[in-house]
């Protein structure tokens, strides 16, 4: 994937030795997969989000595609959410290498719902998103659902650039004090 | 052209006691319903034999309903793992690490 497609809404997951491209992630669809440690019946609705993730990236596919899912659950999560930037392959294994150690040993399901969604700061990323929405509100005039429906790749780029924006302006503030 | 993820689609099949179980995938709703009873220890079995009893029922409607149940009750865990495996929830080597965790752990 070259740097453009960042802005064209391309997403790089890959798992099972297969790359997907996912190409119409939206913001919306970032607030439901933060929502994923908050949901009761998570698993049900993490199969549920993803099928609508991924059905709308392969609309000729989606034979078998609730059961790619299934198999595929967890890393389809934590893939996702590596290609987003909410954490990196080298945090989930030391996260796991910890949760492997033998302090108490989870049945195969139990330890499928611990791991994933909550393996992420998610509750940091939320407030970012949201504070970001409000700054695209207020000073862009975007209205809430143009940002729900946003591509979420063009979504994370204006977070980037307005992080860099507000450094620069940080740095610049900083010189000028000194004279 | 198939779909790219065709192959997710076919039955899961596994062998129970020299029995091949072939069953139809269920619902992901169904699925969850398998991680919330898993969650009440007291009644797990109870639990587990009338989720899995039904499962084969419905996919072996000539049967008997005690001859499965039956059998469900003297494989329900054998049919509680070959089922996750089944579906891709967990890894054959990494539940059998966890067996033999859960074993050296009891031996202590």
């Amino acid at each position: 994937m070259n740097k453009i497609d960042k802005f064209r809404g391309l997403l790089e997951v890959s798992i099972a030795e297969d790359t997907l491209l996912l190409n119409s992630l939206k913001v919306n669809d970032l607030f439901d997969l933060l929502l994923l440690n908050k949901t009761e019946d998570s698993f049900e609705f993490g199969v549920k989000l993803l099928y609508r993730i991924l059905s709308k990236s392969y609309p000729d596919d989606v034979l078998g595609l609730e059961g790619f899912i299934i198999s595929n659950y967890v890393d389809l999560l934590e893939g996702i959410m590596i290609a987003l930037g909410w954490t990196s392959k080298k945090k989930l294994e030391d996260m796991k290498k910890e949760k492997d150690k033998p302090k108490e040993i989870k049945r195969g399901l139990e330890a499928l719902k611990a791991r994933a969604a909550l393996e992420a700061d998610t509750d940091n990323i939320e407030d970012k998103y949201i504070t970001t929405c409000y700054v695209l509100m207020r000073e862009f005039k975007y209205t809430r659902d143009e940002i729900l429906n946003m591509d979420a790749t063009v979504f994370l780029v204006l977070i980037d650039e307005m992080n860099k924006q507000a450094e620069k302006e940080k740095e610049e503030m900083a010189k000028v004090k000194k004279h | 052209m198939g779909s790219r993820f065709e192959k997710y689609a076919k039955d899961i099949v596994f062998t129970v006691d020299g029995q091949e179980l072939r069953l139809k995938r269920v619902k992901t709703e169904k699925l969850q319903k398998l991680m919330n009873l898993t969650k009440d220890e007291e009644n797990m079995l109870v639990n587990l034999v009338e989720y899995f009893s039904d499962i084969v029922a419905s996919n072996y409607p000539e049967e008997s309903r005690e001859g499965v149940d039956a059998f469900v009750q003297s494989n329900v865990m054998t049919i509680f793992e070959e089922f996750q495996i089944a579906y891709g929830l967990i890894k054959r080597a990494d539940l059998e690490k966890r067996k033999a965790e859960l074993l050296e752990k009891a031996s202590k």
